[in-house]
């Protein structure tokens, strides 16, 4: 792909925050439908729906503020670049119900949406790269649970909580997200949100 | 043969990238007609009974599978090409297996598409099968009689793998496919067509 254009960088990049606003996390179903866009100034999703073709479910993980970073170290050898990418969020206290979401996160091929302070929603585990052509159920550049480590502190101040790390090797650039997502259309206690 | 031109190496030719995106494999059968193109090392086409050809697509887990070819020349005018194809499925299942079993015993030809119809800073998937190596199907010293009794074919060589130990070890088979040939392995420039599932295709002119 040749270069078309440079980069600019405004006063709005300069500001822009660090951090996760919200993660949202997802395990990949059959008849999931993802619209690719690829322009010389737009690298991103614009839709990722299920089987019923109206949107996709996905769950809200809810972490202790500015904990969350997401990381991506891309690295090239020969003609192919791949692309580590990292989301660690810390979940406080190690309760049950930590378990129990860490339990639903081990065994699956999930997508994650991590939406930055910015208002940039980045997107882990679905790449187009190497995606499998007929069935995007079987693309292997998913996301998973790479990392969790738990920790009840020692001292009356220290952190109790799981760090959990979602992991991603892909070979395209993360994408962001430019549909619509509705958080929490079940209302209050239903950790839910929905991408069209 | 005499040496007509030299070779160039491109940047598109440094970019390249490695691993295989397609591995079809298909076995010989009675009918088939393959129309070679010596002008360009190719294949015109592969045709079962006049028809386009199908094939099965056996995936694998990404960036397991690859093609290595070595040639021998012992000082005869003919050179020796050991074709390895080795790709690797995940899962050790019922259903696997069935499917490995039934290239036992089976005389086949491999087609390996390559990761290169794109450049690397294309992600949307190629419309186009060019970038591809035919192994099991070669001119050099085939039946002049029938395409079927050609010598030099495709076989499964072996299958290894298992269940691993440790939980977090891994689960699968590697199965090669090798073939021994008496000319360097051939690219397919008819039309290949991906199925709808995407565990089959078809070669046609």
């Amino acid at each position: 792909m040749a270069i078309t254009d440079g980069i600019a960088v405004k006063c709005a990049d300069l500001q822009a925050s660090g951090g996760i606003r919200n993660i949202l996390i997802r395990t990949w179903a059959t008849g999931d439908a993802v619209t690719y866009v690829n322009t010389g100034t737009s690298h991103s999703i614009s839709s990722i729906v299920d089987t019923g073709g109206s949107d996709a479910t996905w769950y809200v993980y809810e972490f202790k503020n500015e904990s969350p970073a997401l990381t991506v170290a891309a690295a090239k050898e020969n003609g192919s670049t791949s692309y580590e990418s990292a989301l660690a969020f810390m979940m406080p206290e190690m309760t049950d119900v930590k378990g129990a979401a860490l339990q639903q996160l081990m065994d699956t091929c999930m997508m994650v949406i991590a939406v930055g302070n910015n208002g940039v929603n980045y997107v882990l585990g679905v790449s187009q790269k190497y995606s499998n052509e007929k069935a995007e159920i079987r693309n292997q550049t998913y996301s998973s649970m790479t990392g969790a480590e738990g920790a009840s502190g020692a001292a009356y101040n220290d952190d109790s909580g799981w760090t959990v790390t979602m992991g991603c090797k892909q070979w395209e650039a993360l994408r962001v997200f430019t549909g619509t997502i509705t958080l929490f259309p079940g209302g209050a206690g239903v950790y839910t949100a929905t991408t069209n | 043969m005499a040496i007509a031109d030299g070779l160039a190496i491109n940047c598109s030719d440094l970019q390249a990238v490695g691993g295989t995106r397609i591995i079809a494999l298909r076995a010989w059968a009675d009918g088939d007609v393959v129309s070679y193109d010596n002008t360009t090392h190719g294949i015109n086409s592969i045709l079962e009974t006049a028809s386009a050809a199908t094939w099965g697509v056996y995936e694998s887990r990404i960036e397991s599978s690859s093609l290595t070819v070595s040639g021998t020349d012992e000082g005869k005018d003919t050179t020796t090409y050991e074709c390895t194809l080795a790709f690797f499925i995940p899962g050790f299942t019922q259903a696997q297996f069935l499917r490995i079993f039934q290239l036992d015993g089976t005389c086949l030809m491999a087609l390996v598409i390559d990761n290169n119809d794109n450049t690397s800073g294309t992600t949307a998937p190629s419309a186009t099968f060019a970038s591809n190596k035919v192994i099991g199907v070669s001119e050099r010293f085939e039946n002049q009689d029938d395409a079927v009794r050609n010598q030099t074919y495709a076989r499964l060589a072996s299958v290894e793998g298992g269940t691993g130990s440790a939980f977090s070890d891994e689960i699968g088979v590697t199965v090669t496919i090798t073939c021994t040939q008496y000319e360097a392995p051939r690219a397919y420039e008819g039309t290949i067509v991906l199925g709808a599932t995407g565990l089959t295709l078809t070669t046609a002119a």
